[in-house]
């Protein structure tokens, strides 16, 4: 994939992808999309190259990440484990971040309980996290919190006319993707491009 | 600590940008926009959008302002009333 010279500046989403957080994944692609970032996922990672080497290059590639630790939980499927990838990531992006060799300026850990990350990861305490309470609503608002634009600052409005330009094409690009759920490579491509179409009308 | 707000420089990104960097043919981004765009635009809402935030925010001031006025009539009626007390 050919870099570009000076490039936007694009945003790590280290995200649960299961049905009960569909809402808040369009939600984060919604509201990065328009602060200006560009939203990037593992679910990019198609290719049969070692995963870990792909989720390096791509989190050495984002300047910011945003790593939701609210659904740490057991699942139900046997046997009941909790899910280690996002604070495993959260840990690469916090190493990278420290080694200095490269463009990384940033990274923030969301909750939607306050105080359960002292408890679940206690090696950040003294690192408050953004608590977005599981609504799309708070989302906005904490991104708006970790981010700004030079400028006029987009409104939550905004960012929910992004939100609902993207759950209204949800179905159609699920239906030409062949796809059930929004968690793969190709919709999450096409939603990231219908977000920044849509930020870019509104905000430009 | 709480992070400090990033300010976010640009440039910030175009769609082709994105769909170049995301590996979106051209033909898919027409195809896309094609889609969105049958759906209205987004500049009209935005209008709507914010005048109806205004509106809750006066409704709300509104309010307030009513509270307000209500208590200092109340206010008044009981003053009122111990005055009339005192002179009786």
């Amino acid at each position: 994939m050919a870099r570009l010279q000076k490039h936007s500046p694009e945003v790590f989403l280290n995200i649960p992808y299961d049905t009960k957080f569909e809402r808040l994944f369009l939600a984060f692609i919604a509201g990065t999309s328009a602060l200006g970032l560009n939203p990037r996922a593992t679910l990019e990672i198609t290719t049969s190259v070692r995963r870990l080497e792909r989720v390096l290059d791509l989190i050495r590639q984002c300047e910011y990440s945003v790593h939701d630790l609210s659904r740490v939980e057991i699942d139900r499927a046997v046997p009941r484990t909790p899910r280690f990838n996002m604070p495993f990531e959260l840990g690469l992006s916090v190493a990278m971040e420290r080694s200095g060799k490269n463009e990384r300026r940033g990274w923030f850990v969301c909750e939607s309980r306050s105080y359960r990350l002292s408890k679940s990861l206690s090696d950040l305490n003294g690192t408050d996290p953004f608590i977005h309470d599981g609504t799309i609503e708070g989302v906005f608002r904490e991104l708006g919190n970790m981010f700004r634009r030079p400028g006029k600052q987009p409104t939550v409005q905004q960012m929910r006319l992004i939100y609902r330009k993207l759950r209204k094409n949800l179905a159609a690009i699920l239906q030409q993707a062949g796809s059930k759920t929004p968690y793969s490579a190709r919709v999450f491509r096409d939603l990231c491009v219908i977000a920044i179409d849509a930020a870019e009308e509104l905000l430009l | 600590m709480k992070a400090r707000k990033v300010i976010i420089r640009g440039p910030f990104p175009t769609v082709k940008e994105t769909a170049k960097l995301m590996g979106v043919s051209d033909r898919r981004l027409k195809e896309l926009l094609r889609l969105v765009r049958s759906n209205g635009t987004l500049r009209e809402k935005n209008g709507t959008a914010l005048e109806e935030a205004g509106r809750k925010v006066r409704k709300t001031k509104d309010m307030t302002r009513a509270k307000k006025r209500t208590a200092s009539a109340s206010r008044e009626r009981r003053a009122r009333g111990k005055t009339a007390k005192a002179l009786s």
